[in-house]
């Protein structure tokens, strides 16, 4: 009988692939390892962050589901919960139990109940509506509050580059 | 900028190439160069080097033999193995900190010994590096076995070979520096003996793990247990490392000096031993909880909603045993334990489970005192109780509880014992539910069966009235699960506050009507007994016949001193408590469901003497005895 873990995230690749939610592709890297994982992501419709193909890596611990994966953009993105090196900062990623920002509810926390479907969605609306109060990455959040144009450019350079476009059309 | 490993073999392979030849073309002949090697540090210099790269080599081969391709986390120890050989040839460059620790207290190991600091001796520390590293692959290879979907024959040869392989090589060494520290006195071979020792250790806990992933393949159930001896194994293989390094520090306190090198790897273990034994500890809890606390789901259950445990995302069957949740959340038991280890709420709702296991209690008793009022009397709100009086109201918690058990004693024919025990065992309402918890579960259906009815022995009557009479407190029986009470709970039970007099007295009041109530039904018995005899089948337009006739007809002695009693009973605790508003609320003789139509007709002798409410009262429950009796007969 396979690990646990194992039979979860099988579970799971059969019913993202059966079943794909709108904008998202998550497959694992190498069928041999299904605790790395690969996905797209589009940017949501009507944000800086339309169009965009983002893609991103999911590191899952051992004992998934019990305790969260990683996710880490493996583009360089600008966001205010992205840190500079890639790493997302979404609460639905954190464990219950310790709070690193002392921000967050624990019913916005991980638990088995959720799924990779699920923390992609909710990254999807965290490209949406960034998160200003707490942010992984100041400079972002700053600009995000302050400087919405300037933001907005570098969003949209960001996403030409994903779609390997020329850096700006005029 | 790490120089790749080719380099470093091309540049290291060249450099022993040219040192040699050198020798070789300065000094002609054979034995002329190898003195002028090995006088020469830079000559020394390179062919050291020239060994370390042979070293590393032959680890490759070794470890493609028993490894093969290494996967992505394990490539992290093989290059953390590379860092180590920079490190030795390039001075602190890019280390990983397993292997940086490792090196870093070696190395303060031989401070301690640096006599013995020799071209050997750093051969064997070289030695004790990549067998350390084998053995941290073989740890990540078996940690794999978990998560790959398949597992060949190739892997199983591989690691039984590599666990052999590294469990002789270490005993082999323990059992050499044992020797030669025994031989040749203390030296830094005590050092790479408890090394290895440690490493001895490490290969036991792999084996064990081995096995136990291997046992869990060839099953095709899942198996449960294996998470549980996991985690025993690793607590077992903790106290050993603790053990050693406890051992080492005496040994090294004796011989030389504090081991300072040794603090963090001791330290290190402690901890995972104190983990480890929390783990343990909470895993034992979590078993307990799911054992003893949460129902099994039924297959019917299980038909009729969604069967998939979301916790693993399968389907539930009766043979897991499925549990279900105080927040009525159904996951499998295994799925739940894990869980549990780390976080005791609800995977869906997170609802803290040991609150929710208190709220239901709660409910529980609340559902247990409604199902008494309903036997007795019909729905009462299950707050009966003076809102300001919570504690008092579960010491003396009487008002409906109480009145169901009495209803309780009337459908089993009477039996006057008990009662007062029940007066103190009645549930409180949901106000004070965690007080609940000490509490034994409230005696329900406490009735014998009906057909006990006439065997009865027949209850002390006059003592009764003595004690009716004189308005007396009924001692109640010592009760063994007293010894549940904490000594601030005996305290508190002591109450001498005015609440507490109060309810005491009213309490009192209230087994006056119980005792009362019983001594109508030994009346009804000593009425009904003699019908028995001559009619068997009573139905219940007899008995509504009856009601009136055992009450107006003073024909029994018995019926006579029931209402002398009721007469004689001094109005006064009941004159002072019934108007105001600690009253009881007499639920039960409130709302009988089946009233026959008897109040009206019974003007007894005594009616005078007593308040026109206390007699309808009593009228109704007169009425509402024998509407149950000849139910219960028939």
């Amino acid at each position: 009988m396979a690990g646990y873990a194992l039979k979860r995230l099988m579970t799971e690749y059969k019913e993202l692939t059966t079943r794909p939610p709108e904008g998202i592709i998550a497959a694992p890297i190498d069928e041999d390892n299904f605790f790395e994982w690969e996905c797209l992501i589009t940017g949501p419709e009507e944000t800086c962050f339309a169009n965009g193909v983002f893609p991103a890596r999911i590191t899952f611990p051992q004992d998934y589901p019990l305790s969260p994966p990683k996710m880490r953009f493996t583009c360089g993105i600008f966001h205010p919960n992205i840190y500079a090196d890639g790493r997302v900062c979404i609460s639905i990623l954190h464990a219950p139990g310790d709070d690193p920002t002392g921000y967050e509810l624990s019913n916005e926390r991980w638990s088995p109940v959720q799924s990779i479907e699920k923390i992609l969605l909710s990254v999807v609306s965290m490209l949406a509506e960034p998160n200003d109060e707490s942010p992984a990455n100041v400079s972002a959040a700053k600009m995000w509050r302050e400087d919405r144009a300037q933001f907005e450019k570098i969003a949209d350079s960001l996403v030409r580059k994903t779609l390997c476009l020329p850096a700006s059309e005029i | 900028m790490r120089i790749s490993a080719g380099w470093i073999f091309g540049g290291s392979c060249v450099a022993t190439a040219a040192t040699v030849l050198n020798a070789f073309v300065v000094n002609k002949q054979f034995y002329p160069a190898i003195v002028y090697l090995s006088k020469s540090n830079a000559s020394m210099a390179v062919l050291y080097v020239q060994g370390l790269v042979l070293v590393y080599l032959m680890f490759q081969l070794l470890k493609s033999i028993l490894f093969g391709d290494l996967r992505a986390a394990e490539a992290e120890v093989n290059r953390i193995f590379v860092y180590t050989l920079d490190k030795c040839i390039l001075y602190f460059q890019h280390l990983s900190e397993r292997t940086w620790h490792a090196v870093l207290e070696t190395c303060l190991a031989f401070t301690v010994f640096r006599d013995d600091f020799s071209a050997i001796f750093v051969m064997q520390f070289i030695g004790l590096l990549f067998i350390k590293c084998f053995h941290w692959l073989a740890d990540d290879r078996v940690d794999m076995m978990e998560r790959s979907p398949v597992i060949t024959l190739r892997f199983h040869l591989r690691m039984m070979t590599v666990l052999a392989a590294l469990g002789f090589a270490d005993s082999y060494f323990v059992s050499s520096a044992y020797f030669t520290t025994i031989t040749r006195g203390a030296s830094a071979q005590i050092v790479f003996g408890f090394e290895y020792a440690i490493l001895l250790a490490l290969v036991l806990h792999v084996t064990i793990k081995y096995l136990l992933h291997m046992h869990d393949l060839r099953n095709t159930q899942s198996w449960d247990n294996k998470a549980v001896y996991l985690l025993y194994a690793e607590l077992f293989i903790n106290l050993i490392r603790c053990l050693l390094y406890g051992f080492f520090a005496v040994i090294m306190l004796r011989v030389h000096t504090f081991p300072l090198f040794s603090v963090r790897p001791f330290y290190q273990s402690v901890r995972a031993l104190h983990k480890a034994f929390l783990d343990v500890i909470l895993s034992r809890r979590a078993i307990n909880a799911m054992n003893s606390q949460f129902p099994v789901v039924s297959s019917d259950e299980l038909a009729a909603m969604d069967a998939t445990c979301i916790i693993c995302r399968e389907e539930m069957t009766v043979e897991a045993a499925p549990k279900r949740l105080p927040c009525s959340h159904v996951f499998h038991a295994h799925c739940l334990r894990s869980w549990f280890q780390r976080q005791q709420t609800c995977p869906t709702c997170r609802t803290d489970i040991w609150q929710g296991r208190n709220g239901a209690a709660g409910a529980n008793a609340g559902d247990a005192a409604r199902n008494a009022d309903n036997n007795a009397a019909g729905a009462q709100p299950a707050a009966g109780l003076p809102p300001f009086l919570p504690f008092i109201g579960h010491q003396f918690g009487f008002p409906q509880q109480a009145m169901g058990v009495q209803a309780g004693g009337a459908q089993a024919g009477g039996q006057p014992g008990p009662f007062p025990h029940q007066i103190f065992y009645a549930p409180a309402p949901a106000n004070r539910p965690e007080f609940m918890n000490m509490m034994p579960p409230p005696p329900m259906a406490m009735g014998g069966p009906p057909g006990m009815f006439p065997m009865m022995p027949p209850p002390p009557i006059p003592q009764v009235n003595g004690t009716t009479g004189n308005a007396e407190p009924i001692i109640p029986p010592a009760n063994p699960s007293y010894n549940l009470l904490t000594m601030e709970e005996l305290h508190r039970l002591e109450g001498n506050t005015r609440d507490a007099i109060i309810a005491r007295l009213q309490a009192m009041d209230n087994i006056m009507v119980l005792l009362e109530s019983a001594q109508m039904q030994m009346v009804q018995l000593a009425a009904v007994t003699p019908l028995r005899r001559n009619v068997v089948v009573v139905n219940t337009e007899v008995s509504e016949e009856e009601a009136p006739a055992t009450e107006t007809v003073p024909t029994d002695e018995p019926t006579q001193e029931a209402e002398a009693t009721s007469s004689t009973t001094p109005p006064q605790p009941r004159s002072i408590f019934r108007d105001n508003s600690f009253n009881t609320p007499q639920p039960s003789t409130s709302s009988a469901p089946p009233v026959p139509s008897s109040p009206s007709t019974s003007p007894g002798p005594s009616t005078s003497s007593r308040t026109p409410e206390a007699e309808e009262v009593r009228q109704r429950r007169l009425a509402r005895l024998l509407g149950e009796n000849p139910n219960q007969q028939s």
